[in-house]
């Protein structure tokens, strides 16, 4: 009865969230029950990952399943985690008032769209043009799940879509200005470099 | 009600879209291939030993072999083609490669070379051991003749006051030293080690053109030849460029249609960087010839100028 419970509310979850995000991230960001964040964020990393190394192996490509899925599992959730406390930095600065736990328990669940991908590829293959297929298929995808981490944002923070849109580009700025910092350091390092491979022994 | 089954709905066709990624129109279950054409590529100087990167100096041939085998071991692979750019190198390295040739050859699939810009002397050694050789009208081939370089820096060493002296256990244990001149024994010696060479690329040319000796001999004298002259002697048997050379190889492999490549020897960026490589630095070799002595002994099956 209680298994049967949770799977009705984890179910009832995954709807809200796919087709009424608003509401569910309220509700999840309140709640903070980072444990069901975790189990949905498994399921669906799972599923596009099985989906994308089978589909490796299928095509005769040598790909070490197990040690590829694990690896990735523990990449995609560094960078969950990150994302929150990057998202979580953006909307304290920007004035929000919410908690990290809730944040972090609603983007968990902004990983949801993933699902369709797999699907979404099989359905390209029985399609004229099906690389273009797929790929728009990622596009939206990621339009979908940024509009989730959008609402994630706004909901646990209650901040104005504005500022919720300010904090969602807030790490990509960041990383942005990463890379563009270490590019040049490394091209000023390399521009003194030709005196040194100049010489041959 | 309905949020269940309709989350319900989506899982299942997610789950059949899982089945369907991992068993749904596999390459790996059997499906009848019509054959592949392996692609070999030969560039540059043919040296015996492991091959160049830019960390390791060392460069050869063995890549080559292994490549061979593999071609003879894939049994998808139908017939072979050689695509060959090299101006030769040293006798023993080129008689290596073609014993190869010949034990893939022996296990019934065909052996097409296809000369590029030049496939001369040692690079033309491997070519007379396939079944068909093609090559372009201005391609150079030819020079079919065997030497060993020697080189006399007495004067210099006695210029810059450099005197060299040996112990040796035997009079011929220094032969080919460039710090003295050759004695005219020694000279017999290797003119002999010389003519042998050459009777042995003679006698390859002879067996893999079908041609009497004497008649190669006549040929073989040294000169290099354009593609149509040696069509017309008989060194080459078709006119094409590598493309006509993959649709002879099928041709003869009796595949229908257009047939599949699969090149054989594509390296991963690391390779490239830390393995054994088919490019190797001409510069480089003949700039070791000078430091290493043991390449100044190589018999060379390569023309002189080039």
């Amino acid at each position: 009865m209680v298994g049967e419970r949770l799977m009705n509310v984890f179910l009832e979850m995954i709807f809200d969230v796919l087709f009424h995000p608003r509401q569910a991230m309220n509700v999840i960001s309140s709640s903070a029950n980072v444990g069901h964040s975790l189990i949905i964020f498994l399921i669906s990393e799972s599923i596009l990952l099985w989906g994308i190394l089978l589909g490796a192996d299928n095509k005769g490509l040598f790909v070490p399943i197990p040690l590829i899925f694990v690896i990735q599992l523990f990449i995609s959730f560094v960078l969950w985690y990150l994302f929150s406390a990057v998202f979580h930095l953006g909307a304290e600065l920007l004035g929000g008032k919410g908690t990290a736990s809730g944040l972090f328990s609603a983007v968990g669940f902004a990983y949801v769209p993933r699902i369709f991908l797999v699907p979404l590829w099989v359905l390209a293959a029985f399609v004229p043009n099906s690389s273009v297929v797929a790929m728009l298929s990622v596009f939206i995808v990621i339009v979908w799940t940024l509009w989730l981490f959008f609402e994630a944002i706004r909901q646990s923070h209650q901040l104005s879509s504005v500022r919720s849109f300010c904090v969602l580009i807030f790490p990509f700025v960041i990383a942005m200005l990463f890379f563009t910092l270490v590019a040049a350091i490394i091209s000023m390092i390399f521009s003194k470099l030709p005196f040194w491979f100049g010489q041959s022994l | 009600m309905k949020k269940k089954s309709i989350v319900i709905v989506i899982c299942c066709f997610v789950l059949i879209a899982l089945l369907t990624m991992a068993f749904g129109n596999s390459s790996k279950s059997s499906k009848k291939s019509a054959g592949k054409i392996g692609v070999i590529y030969v560039d540059g100087l043919i040296i015996g030993g492991r091959a160049q990167s830019v960390l390791n100096d060392y460069n050869g041939t063995d890549s080559i072999m292994k490549q061979l085998r593999a071609a003879k071991d894939d049994d998808t692979i139908k017939a072979v083609v050689i695509r060959i750019n090299s101006p030769g190198g040293s006798a023993p390295a080129s008689q290596e490669v073609a014993e190869e040739v010949k034990k893939l050859r022996s296990t019934g699939k065909p052996v097409i070379s296809s000369m590029g810009d030049v496939a001369a002397s040692g690079g033309y050694w491997l070519a007379a051991v396939t079944d068909k050789i093609y090559a372009n009208p201005a391609t150079l081939t030819g020079s079919i003749g065997v030497y060993m370089p020697y080189a006399n820096w007495q004067e210099l060493y006695k210029k810059i006051g450099i005197s060299n002296e040996k112990i040796k256990s035997g009079p011929h244990k220094d032969i080919l030293s460039p710090e003295r001149s050759m004695t005219n024994e020694e000279r017999a010696i290797i003119q002999v080690m010389v003519d042998d060479m050459y009777e042995q690329f003679v006698q390859v040319v002879a067996e893999g053109r079908k041609m009497d000796i004497k008649q190669v001999k006549q040929l073989a004298d040294g000169r290099i030849y354009t593609g149509n002259q040696a069509k017309a002697l008989g060194l080459v048997d078709e006119l094409g460029n590598f493309y006509d050379a993959v649709d002879g190889a099928a041709q003869m492999a009796g595949i229908v249609g257009k047939p599949e490549i699969k090149e054989f020897g594509q390296g991963s960026p690391f390779s490239m960087l830390f393995g054994p490589s088919e490019k190797i630095d001409i510069q480089q070799v003949f700039e070791k010839k000078i430091i290493n002595k043991f390449m100044l002994t190589l018999p060379m099956v390569i023309p002189e100028q080039w």
